[in-house]
């Protein structure tokens, strides 16, 4: 019987003890509290065809500390999981990271037949003949990590999307179906050879977490360590392959209770929904007809801190509501919580790494003390927290009347009567929408 | 399952009963930078009141949290430190800071260097003295009641055109209590030079030593210093009394008009010019 998860209690003290990652305990789930880069890290190797964004300077152990996760996860070396890496730059082709096409298969016949196979011919080619695609390791291997991705230019960076979207990749008409795979990638803050992110793109990366350079305590901590990384690494424990693979399985045994679900749905919804968009919908909204650009004057929930519509441009798709749910089941694993109570807190520790690289926080409001224009993240955490206190708090009489009506206990009219008390943007957009549908 | 089954898992049994939004108290502020931003050149009391926060946690916050970088803003961080100390029920306990306490009604304040609060520090420069902590000037000016505590010096214009109320410190800088005209001030330390300047009234109690010009140009009000005085004490003044519990500088005073001025000892040229008033030896 695999028990990977006493292997990665053994991990995650090995990485400390090593002087391996010596970050601060800055992620709070309920009373405990963890390193919130290498456990988000962890919840994505636990799953799969999710990615995880680490997003900070350099030296602040982000691709490092990736490598040594998938060297401990996929049972390579350090070396070879350094080498399945894929780093990005202008110049960087498709060639090199997915693979090209195997020019032995016109000079030596027997080569087109005993080429790297994972290969597919697509019902076009299948009259010409079928290409043969030597894929690379990276296009092949289940623990692919992106280093620095926001170095690609944004046509590179398209088949990023295409990869997260599809979970296959082509080449000369050919396709490989990439299976269940754990993606990381790293990303610098903006610098004169990078680029920006595409909004579609980030709205695939599952998850972000930022990373930061070691404070003096952790400095003085590295400097106890006197061997190379790739010299340490070899002492870190190592998952079996059926350990490896039995990870997501588990992950997804972990139950979430109908408050977890409740709050996921309320905080999409708060995030989405916009009296003044079509449909109340602000996914949407174009570039020109945003909070940003004035759409909330004058509508009496703008300013009013309580609500959240007005303080992010964007409004969040399905994706956010899958992500929140893997990973609030995946970190509650790692913790062990799988069987207790209290994933709320749980949810509420995950929910703005998963949110805050998809919105464009309001600018006077992120300009403003506490945030200075650089505290994206603490802005967004703000939020989520409101959002999550109001629907366990506040929203439980108008909850509980909308539940009623829907399940028949009282009529939709009788309903809509007592919500008309309620100015939550829930209760008016979603809930008398749809029981004036019903009534 | 139903939809109110679900609800009910979800809020085992405890559904809250508030229906709306809660509505904004006070203007809706995003800082301390924000609030003052809102306020003109010259800030009054009344202005910043009406956009201050009603509850006191969240005057103490934004107190808390401000980092005043100039002189108009130290004034309003200054009227929010005595909004906050007026409503809360406990002392305000802050960092020292320049204004702190500005036109106090009531309440107390306790400036104290060593508060856990992470609040901003007093901007203010080092004193004549040679301590090397920083002071904070302008500390309970205006003020009209309350209590204002200093652990620690206080820097110049201490108590300045207060009114009412009382203010202790362990020494303050020069210009202390200038044009009081109420209320009461105790220094358990030495006090600079100009102490008392231009009274009215109020009575001034400083245990240690004060420096040049002590009650100059005082009209009514007592100074009491338990040891020496500096050069001109009582300098023109026209009323009041000053007691010095040592001996004074020279020319303790010099061209006095009325009231009393009691010391054990005199330097030189003491009375010179004097038109009334009284001079007297213990």
């Amino acid at each position: 019987m695999p028990d990977p998860l006493r292997k990665i209690d053994d991990l995650v003290r090995a990485l400390e003890e090593l002087r391996l990652h010596v970050g601060p305990a800055d992620l709070l789930v309920g009373d405990r509290k963890v390193n919130g880069l290498l456990y988000i890290s962890l919840a994505n190797a636990c799953l799969r065809n999710r990615a995880a964004l680490l997003y900070g300077g350099m030296g602040a152990n982000k691709t490092t500390l990736v490598n040594l996760l998938g060297s401990a996860f996929t049972g390579l070396s350090f070396d070879q999981v350094e080498n399945l890496m894929i780093t990005g730059h202008p110049e960087q082709t498709e060639e090199k990271m997915v693979g090209f096409i195997d020019p032995r298969q016109w000079s030596c016949p027997q080569a087109s037949s005993s080429g790297p196979s994972g290969s597919e011919s697509s019902s076009f080619f299948e009259d010409v003949g079928a290409i043969k695609v030597l894929w690379t390791p990276w296009a092949r291997s289940r623990w692919k990590v992106i280093n620095e991705i926001n170095r690609f230019p944004s046509g590179k960076q398209n088949l990023f999307l295409e990869l997260l979207q599809k979970r296959k990749v082509g080449y000369a008409g050919e396709t490989l179906e990439l299976g269940d795979t754990c993606y990381f990638a790293t990303m610098n803050p903006d610098f004169s050879s990078t680029y920006p992110l595409d909004e579609a793109l980030l709205d695939r990366i599952s998850i972000s977490v930022p990373a930061a350079q070691p404070d003096f305590l952790a400095g003085l901590a590295l400097a106890e360590r006197e061997k190379e990384v790739w010299e340490l690494a070899e002492s870190l424990p190592r998952l079996t392959i059926e350990e490896f693979d039995a990870l997501p399985g588990m992950v997804a045994s972990v139950s979430l209770d109908s408050q977890v679900e409740l709050a996921i749905i309320s905080l999409l919804r708060d995030f989405t929904l916009c009296e003044r968009a079509p449909s109340f919908d602000k996914t949407q909204l174009s570039g020109g007809s945003k909070p940003s650009r004035g759409l909330c004057a004058g509508c009496h929930y703008f300013n009013n801190p309580e609500v959240c519509c007005w303080q992010a441009d964007e409004g969040l798709s399905d994706r956010v509501r899958q992500d929140l749910r893997s990973y609030t089941r995946a970190i509650s694993f790692l913790l062990g919580l799988g069987g207790s109570e209290g994933k709320i807190e749980v949810l509420r520790a995950v929910a703005p790494y998963v949110v805050w690289h998809r919105i464009s926080p309001n600018r006077t409001m992120l300009e403003r003390p506490p945030y200075y224009g650089a505290r994206r993240l603490e802005f967004v955490k703000d939020i989520v927290e409101k959002s999550i206190n109001r629907t366990l708090n506040e929203r439980g009489e108008m909850n509980m009347i909308f539940a009623r009506a829907v399940d028949g206990e009282i009529s939709p009219k009788e309903a809509l009567e007592r919500l008309s008390e309620s100015d939550d943007p829930i209760a008016r957009l979603d809930y008398k929408r749809a029981l004036e549908r019903m009534a | 399952m139903k939809l109110s089954g679900f609800m009910d898992q979800a809020y085992g049994g405890k559904v809250r009963t508030k229906k709306r939004l809660d509505q904004k108290r006070g203007e809706f502020l995003l800082g301390f930078e924000d609030l003052a931003q809102r306020l003109k050149e010259r800030p009054r009391r009344a202005e910043v009141e009406k956009l201050a926060p009603e509850e006191a946690e969240a005057i103490v916050d934004l107190v808390v949290s401000a980092s005043p970088g100039d002189r108009r803003e130290e004034t309003i961080w200054g009227i929010l430190s005595s909004l906050a100390a007026e409503r809360l029920p406990t002392p305000l306990v802050i960092p020292p800071q320049n204004y702190a306490g500005l036109e106090l009604r009531g309440g107390t304040i306790i400036l104290d260097e060593n508060t856990s609060t992470a609040g901003p520090k007093a901007k203010g420069s080092e004193g004549a003295g040679k301590t090397a902590k920083i002071r904070a000037h302008h500390l309970g000016e205006r003020m009209a009641g309350g209590r204002v505590f200093v652990c620690g010096s206080a820097g110049d214009y201490l108590g300045q055109e207060m009114r009412g109320g009382g203010i202790v410190c362990s020494s303050c800088g020069d210009y202390a209590f200038r044009n009081m005209a109420g209320g009461w001030g105790v220094v358990k330390g030495d006090a600079g030079n100009y102490l008392g300047v231009g009274n009215s009234s109020g009575i001034i109690a400083v245990k240690g030593r004060a420096g040049a010009r002590a009650g100059w140009l005082m009209r009514s009000g007592r100074i009491r210093v338990g040891k020496d005085a500096g050069d001109y004490l009582g300098m023109m003044m026209s009323g009041g009394s000053i007691s010095v519990g040592g001996r004074t500088g020279a020319r303790a005073g010099w061209r006095m008009k009325g009231g009393l001025i009691m010391a054990e000892d005199y330097g030189d040229e003491a009375g010179a010019e004097k038109v009334g008033g009284r001079i007297l030896r213990r």
